[in-house]
């Protein structure tokens, strides 16, 4: 395995646990998938479709988010939105997320100063 | 925009899926498939390529589906059991194939068949059975370890982590193999040879000790039994020492295998009226005493089996107890 191909395992390693936190920002207005991975794309979180849906579909079951089918338009469209508990766990985690950055922050720098 | 391609692909898809989130899972899919080709095209129809291109990004329906699968118990046996899966899986094979030689050895030695060819034959045949089904016992074992998440370590948390074992506390692993070897031995050559070649031979000529009509109408009860001394070397495998679950295995399968052989020994004709009136007239043919003993022979052989089977429970649960006190 060459430099390059660890670096890119390690990016998808540090990006797996951040996906939630991610999903969960956009979602307290009711969006549907691939409204959605098209936000976090053009926002530079770019999140794989065939990761994404299942991972909507896990955080429905556990009760974080709840959904609504829409057939209005021209195609039958799911949309789904953060539950009362979803919300609580969204703050937790985004003030976990606060916390983890400024303390890597901290550690990285000290090792800026030292290069 | 009609793909038949689409349909297949969202069909091996969803049917891999619990039915009833199919459905759902339909819907939503072929409106992502849509929006994706949509993205694509912009105002251009979409073409066969597109398709493929978009269904690529997707992945192989297998791989969608298994995306979405969250159930813990995916594999038959998973990862805390493979090992000892294996472990006594290869310890239960070879202890039943070296079971099942010495009985063949002992087969061909006393054979009474003109060709010891077609013995050689029937007795592969008969490893390969007590193979397979050795197999299947062991895989179902764990199976059911798995799916019941039967924890086979106690190692659960600090206060209940086992003390270091001294020496006699562990068995050596020859133990239970040998246990099972010798359920197996005892099974084949009981119920192959038994009839036939344990019995008195006088100068009348052979008389069988036991009665092969009574052998072949309740050998499965003394089948289950010896499967039940092989679970019990199996968890003894598993376990590596002497533990409250082993002790109360123990007394499961000792109770359950005295219940078993019981209706065997206490069967009326067990033992043969030749053999008996011939063993009597050599032990000096009047003594009423010879007579009782060697009638009610297989009542003592039971009693002796159940003394057996209460010293292997008292056994394991008193080095159970000392083990946790240490």
């Amino acid at each position: 395995m060459n430099r390059d191909e660890i670096f890119s395992g390690l990016v998808l390693e540090l990006r797996r646990g951040s996906i939630v936190l991610a999903v969960l920002s956009r979602l307290r207005q009711p969006k549907y998938g691939y409204a959605l991975v098209n936000e976090l794309m053009g926002s530079g979180v770019p999140v794989e479709v065939n990761t994404l849906y299942p991972l909507l579909r896990r955080l429905e079951g556990q009760g974080v988010l709840t959904s609504e089918w829409e057939t209005g338009g021209a195609k039958p469209r799911k949309y789904y939105v953060m539950t009362q508990m979803g919300n609580e766990l969204y703050l937790l985690l985004k003030k976990q997320w606060d916390e983890t950055v400024k303390s890597m922050n901290k550690l990285t720098e000290e090792n800026d100063d030292a290069v | 925009m009609q793909f038949e391609l689409i349909d297949r692909y969202v069909y091996a898809v969803v049917k891999r899926l619990p039915q009833k989130q199919r459905a759902d899972m339909e819907k939503e899919l072929r409106t992502l498939i849509a929006d994706m080709l949509e993205q694509r095209c912009g105002d251009v129809p979409p073409a066969e390529h597109d398709v493929r291109v978009v269904l690529t990004e997707l992945g192989t329906p297998a791989e969608l589906a298994g995306k979405y699968d969250t159930d813990a118990h995916s594999a038959l046996i998973g990862p805390p059991y493979y090992a000892k899966y294996k472990m006594v899986m290869k310890i239960v094979l070879t202890a039943v194939a070296g079971g099942m030689l010495i009985a063949g050895l002992i087969g061909l030695l006393t054979g009474d068949t003109a060709n010891p060819f077609v013995s050689v034959l029937g007795w592969i045949g008969s490893v390969f059975a007590a193979e397979v089904y050795a197999f299947a016992f062991v895989t179902a074992l764990f199976a059911f370890f798995e799916r019941k998440g039967v924890k086979l370590d106690a190692d659960e948390s600090f206060n209940d982590l086992p003390p270091v074992p001294v020496k006699q506390e562990t068995f050596k692993r020859h133990d239970p193999i040998l246990g099972i070897v010798f359920s197996v031995l005892f099974l084949a050559v009981f119920l192959l040879a038994g009839p036939k070649f344990i019995g008195w031979y006088g100068e009348g000529g052979f008389v069988p000790m036991l009665s092969a009509s009574v052998v072949k109408s309740l050998w499965p009860a003394l089948a289950g039994a010896c499967a039940l001394g092989i679970v019990k070397d199996s968890f003894r495998l598993i376990e590596g020492r002497y533990t409250w679950k082993l002790a109360w295995v123990t007394l499961g399968t000792g109770v359950l295998s005295a219940a078993l052989t019981a209706p065997f020994l206490f069967a009326q004709g067990l033992v043969t009226p030749g053999f008996l009136a011939a063993v009597t007239a050599m032990a000096g043919g009047g003594s009423a005493v010879v007579r009782d003993v060697l009638a009610n022979f297989p009542r003592i052989f039971f009693l002796i089996l159940c003394f057996a089977f209460a010293l292997d429970i008292a056994t394991a649960f008193a080095k159970a107890a000392k083990a946790r006190k240490e």
